[in-house]
């Protein structure tokens, strides 16, 4: 963002454009604070319920004088496109909505409670939810959390709907007058059922880590935090206060120590996450011998490489990626998950390798015998490209000789 | 009379469901499906502002805008 805020300054105040934020985080003031260090003074609006679905962050977005969406993830270099074009204006210009009212609101969410309950549908509740959460004081979330509380018993497996209620029982648990411990857990409950839904949702894995263990954390969330409020005070200003302290897991950096006591646990069992089915990454499998006779070991040398026709690159702010093996019954091997160790700098390009050996059985019959593997990883799509978190089954074959 | 009675409780009837379904909805469906997608429309629903204020890309209708959607960690 602060490259865009510097690109667009002059712009912004020549009023050639307007530079907006969206932003998709649990406590808003700590965005507030980011603001004020980065010295970006534009409007940003709170999405830290998901209302709009999004699934990775950032993604920049140019929009015309019509509402139309004009470039999805720009590079600086578009912008001046942009500025000088002009866009026709659509045929059908929908009309604009009226602002929130918080007195209809309650006034129908009275109304509603009167009505039969087993009439009121998941979508009914909810929309309440919704409503109640973003314009109510957040000592009263639990009002919020008690409608989706009802929304959930209509539609237990919704994840956007679990993702909610976490968002709402977390921001109970930070300013409610009753609150306590069973409420944060609450909260990641709800998280962890969201995400069971939808594994392949960025913003509800990140909403967990950021409490999580530091074994599952791709990157400090919140050490800039202390570096933010040295420099505004440098700067002679006051820092923005923080309403909820970032607290120890969200300062903590990754700590993979505990790997080697964990690191057995396949880490996606059923197969949920998302497929790399652009070929982002590159992957090559080589046992050397290729042919082994029965009880004897072959080396497997698995190379990884980013797709340079996509301008992919390794996200190196994220977890180390990971690399899991299945052998044939009878088959094994010396450690079944591998990581693949972040290179250096926020992102990179280089090759990533790991060699790892298996033994075929005593009695192995004579043919060929497959590995069932896979990769984990983070990688971004092009130059300004979306990060994700995909898996690339890989399957190694190495044959029996008679 | 015993059917002018009757067609008076049915319509109190209509009445009393009718204000009870109809209380005026208020802006309970800002958020439709978002499809973030080039030549589509932003739509428009409000979101609060880092003070807690009503905020809608829709408000800067006329100018044009670069959005950020991201988080500070």
């Amino acid at each position: 963002m602060p490259g865009w805020h510097e690109k667009l300054k002059a712009h912004v105040d020549n009023e050639e454009v307007v530079q907006l934020g969206l932003i998709q985080e649990q406590h808003p003031d700590r965005c507030k604070l980011f603001m004020q260090w980065k010295q970006m003074d534009w409007p940003v609006m709170v999405d830290s319920l998901n209302l709009l679905g999004v699934k990775v962050v950032p993604i920049t977005l140019f929009i015309d004088e019509y509402g139309v969406i004009q470039k999805v993830r720009p590079k600086l270099s578009d912008f001046e496109e942009f500025r000088a074009a002009r866009y026709p204006k659509p045929e059908n210009e929908s009309s604009l909505v009226e602002k929130p009212d918080v007195t209809k609101l309650k006034r129908y969410a009275t109304d509603l409670k009167k009505r039969d309950p087993d009439r009121l549908s998941a979508s009914d509740f909810c929309d309440v939810a919704d409503q109640m959460f973003l314009w109510s004081d957040p000592e009263a979330s639990e009002v919020a959390l008690n409608w989706y509380r009802n929304a959930l018993k209509r539609s237990q497996e919704d994840g956007a709907i679990n993702f909610r209620a976490g968002v709402a029982l977390r921001r109970h648990f930070d300013f409610g007058p009753d609150a306590g411990a069973n409420d944060f857990a609450g909260a990641v409950d709800y998280w962890e059922r969201s995400l069971e839904l939808d594994p392949n949702h960025y913003i509800r894995r990140r909403r967990i880590q950021q409490y999580g263990p530091r074994l599952d954390k791709p990157y400090s969330f919140y050490d800039w935090v202390n570096t933010a409020r040295e420099e505004i005070t440098a700067r002679g200003d006051e820092p923005v206060e923080l309403v909820v302290e970032p607290g120890g897991a969200e300062f903590a950096y990754p700590d993979k120590s505990f790997d080697s006591a964990e690191g057995e646990a396949n880490p996606d069992p059923e197969g949920k996450i998302n497929r790399d089915v652009g070929g982002l990454i590159e992957i090559d499998a080589v046992p050397v011998p290729g042919k082994i006779k029965p009880g004897q070991a072959s080396r497997v040398h698995v190379t990884f490489n980013v797709n340079a026709k996509l301008k992919a690159h390794w996200n190196n702010e994220s977890d180390e990626g990971a690399f899991w093996i299945d052998a044939p019954d009878g088959w094994s091997v010396e450690k079944r998950l591998w990581e693949l160790p972040n290179g250096e700098g926020t992102t990179s390009v280089e090759e990533r390798k790991i060699e790892f050996e298996v033994r075929a059985p005593k009695d192995a019959k004579p043919g060929k015998h497959k590995l069932d593997c896979y990769a984990l990883y983070y990688v971004c799509e092009g130059v300004d490209g979306t990060c994700l978190y995909l898996r690339q089954d890989v399957a190694i074959e190495i044959e029996i000789r008679e | 009379m015993k059917y002018a009675m009757v067609a008076m409780f049915l319509l109190a009837g209509v009445a009393m469901t009718t204000t009870a379904q109809d209380a005026e909805k208020p802006n309970l469906e800002p958020f439709p499906e978002v499809t973030i997608k080039e030549g589509n429309e932003w739509p428009g629903f409000y979101l609060p502002d880092l003070e807690g204020n009503p905020l809608s890309v829709q408000d800067y209708r006329g100018k044009k805008i670069v959005l950020h959607i991201f988080a500070s960690w």
